[in-house]
């Protein structure tokens, strides 16, 4: 039987999560940008005589755009569970904050598909609809990313790499940006419209 | 306290906040909002990154930490080099082109992701599995060569066959036996000589399949970009309708219709309609209704199955006339006169025919009519409700 060393134990580098950080942060200057170029637009049109952003027959459904605001608070705090819970070693904590965080990302996901159909708005519907749906769309996926995320994290931790915190960590830093950045979307979009 | 990449990080920040200031009051309209909520974000992103380079003390290893020489993160072997990536890489691009292409190159392109990533997987496992890179090497031959093996083999094989078919119908109809035994003979001589010599060595005997294989692929694909030679279709009624006027057997390029035609139906054919000729009297029955009738009754839109049974003492064939329709088409009166029947029915044959009026009798200028080409004075009509 070979009886060969063990490979070296791989060191804490913080790649992870020093790599999510710097794409949330790229994430959050493609949003900031989408969300002055929608200021910019907004600005624009209001600015001209008798001139129109939102088309009148479009209705914001302030309700779900609402519970998607209010759903953020406790995902946070579900994620900073998850990083909690895996610090004590408590793996049925940490798979039940995980799983939530997924369930509530596909919550938000399902009110984002509601808030589609019942605006109404067509990609055509000149800057406006271009702009909706570019923003929102952008969210939309960094969302789904969010949700395949908490799905990975929850996989690898349950599949027994209990030690690998750092990911749960990533995971955390990942839904408090998108935290922030529906924040600052709720409030252009849906509330200044 | 502050770290140098934190310090340049904050640096950053304060410049940035300022020049939102700055840019915020000086400049207005939609192009103030753009340049000041666009500032505002380099200046969230910039505390951020500080935020992280503090955290993470910048990734550095500390001073005092024992055999950081040997232990830290920069000290660590580099991962192996790996085609994976790339694999994956050409997968996504074969998925991404298949969406807009065609579905087999979607297809690939799963297949090729889901090969790539399962490679990936194991390499990078069979990489941690010890210190010594040879030891993970069989790992990882030991884990996937169970299931490479017998892939790339039943792959190899199926190309070479493609290749082949490729060939057998590139080339004449009657060269074909003959490369196919020259073929087979080569195969076997090859064979019995390597049989025959097992002094010879391995790589030589690869090295000549190899060649083969290549040889026939290659061909293949010359062969498969000129495509394959002209092979007629074989006629039939439905494509040479014409013969359903003809009493006998077709003649000319449709001669080959009532080649070898089934003499006979299953017992377990369902029909609605039976159709008899008998010393030059054709007669229908239905199923369900008692006595011959000349009129039956049939449902539109949906397949009837007609048996046609010949007692006469010569060949006939059963043709249905599915009326007469004119349409319009660029200003012009176009006829269509739509009609179906079987092949050559022998003295106490029989055939089936499965028919579908899509319209009503209504709708046709001319009755639905069952009849026998040659037997004069005998029809059936066909109503469509």
């Amino acid at each position: 039987m070979l009886s060969l060393p063990a490979a070296p134990a791989a060191q804490p580098r913080r790649q992870l999560f020093v790599g999510t950080a710097l794409a949330c942060s790229a994430g959050a200057a493609l949003f900031g940008s989408m969300l002055a170029l929608w200021l910019r637009f907004r600005t624009d049109a209001l600015s001209i005589a008798d001139g129109v952003w939102m088309p009148e027959t479009v209705k914001v459904p302030e309700v779900a755009a609402n519970v998607m605001f209010i759903a953020f608070l406790p995902i946070c705090v579900l994620a900073q569970w998850a990083v909690y819970a895996a610090r004590r070693d408590d793996k049925h904590g940490t798979a039940l904050a995980l799983s939530l965080v997924a369930l509530l990302g596909f919550a938000v996901l399902n009110a984002q598909a509601f808030v589609y159909s019942q605006m109404h708005v067509a990609v055509s519907d000149g800057a406006f609809g271009s702009m909706f749906y570019a923003v929102t769309g952008v969210f939309t996926l960094l969302l789904l990313l969010g949700i395949g995320f908490s799905l990975i994290t929850a996989f690898r931790y349950l599949g027994g790499r209990t030690g690998d915190r750092e990911i749960v960590s990533a995971h955390a830093l990942y839904w408090y940006f998108l935290s922030v950045a529906f924040v600052a979307l709720w409030l252009v979009i849906y509330v200044t419209k | 306290m502050f770290t140098t990449g934190s310090k340049f990080f904050l640096g950053a920040t304060v410049l940035s906040i300022v020049a939102t200031i700055v840019v915020g009051v000086t400049i207005g309209g939609g192009a103030g909002w753009q340049a000041a909520v666009g500032l505002a974000t380099t200046v969230v992103v910039f505390a951020f990154l500080a935020g992280i380079n503090y955290f993470v003390r910048d990734g550095n290893v500390p001073s005092m930490q024992q055999n950081a020489a040997a232990q830290s993160a920069a000290a660590q072997p580099p991962a192996a080099n790996s085609m994976w990536p790339l694999v994956a890489a050409l997968g996504a691009g074969l998925v991404v082109v298949g969406t807009v292409s065609k579905p087999l190159v979607f297809k690939i392109g799963v297949v090729v992701l889901l090969a790539a990533a399962v490679e990936w997987m194991v390499q990078g496992f069979s990489e941690r599995a010890s210190a010594d890179a040879a030891y993970n090497n069989t790992v990882r031959k030991r884990i996937l060569n169970p299931l490479e093996f017998p892939l790339l083999a039943g792959g190899g094989l199926g190309l070479i066959v493609y290749s082949f078919s490729r060939i057998m119908l590139w080339i004449d109809k009657s060269g074909g036996p003959v490369i196919f035994v020259v073929v087979g003979a080569l195969v076997l001589v090859g064979g019995f000589l390597f049989a025959s010599r097992p002094s010879l060595k391995k790589s030589l005997i690869a090295g000549v399949c190899a060649i083969g294989a290549l040889g026939i692929i290659s061909t293949g694909a010359v062969m498969a970009i000129d495509g394959q030679r002209h092979i007629p279709e074989y006629p039939t009624t439905l494509s040479d309708p014409a013969v359903c006027n003809e009493e006998g057997e077709a003649t000319g390029e449709a001669a080959e219709i009532d080649e070898k035609a089934s003499q006979s139906v299953a017992a377990k054919a369902s029909f609605a309609v039976t159709v008899s000729l008998r010393d030059g009297k054709l007669t229908a029955t239905e199923l369900g209704l008692e006595g011959e009738r000349t009129v039956v009754t049939v449902s539109r839109s949906n397949a009837t199955n007609i048996m046609f049974r010949n007692f006469d003492s010569h060949e006939h064939r059963f043709t249905v006339r599915m009326g007469s329709f004119t349409t319009t088409e660029n200003g012009t009166a176009v006829t269509t006169k739509p009609l179906v029947c079987t092949q050559l029915v022998d003295h106490d044959g029989e055939q089936m025919l499965t028919v579908v009026f899509p319209k009503t009798s209504t709708a046709s200028d001319e009755p639905f009519i069952i009849e026998v080409p040659g037997v004069e004075g005998q029809q059936i009509e066909v109503v469509v409700p």
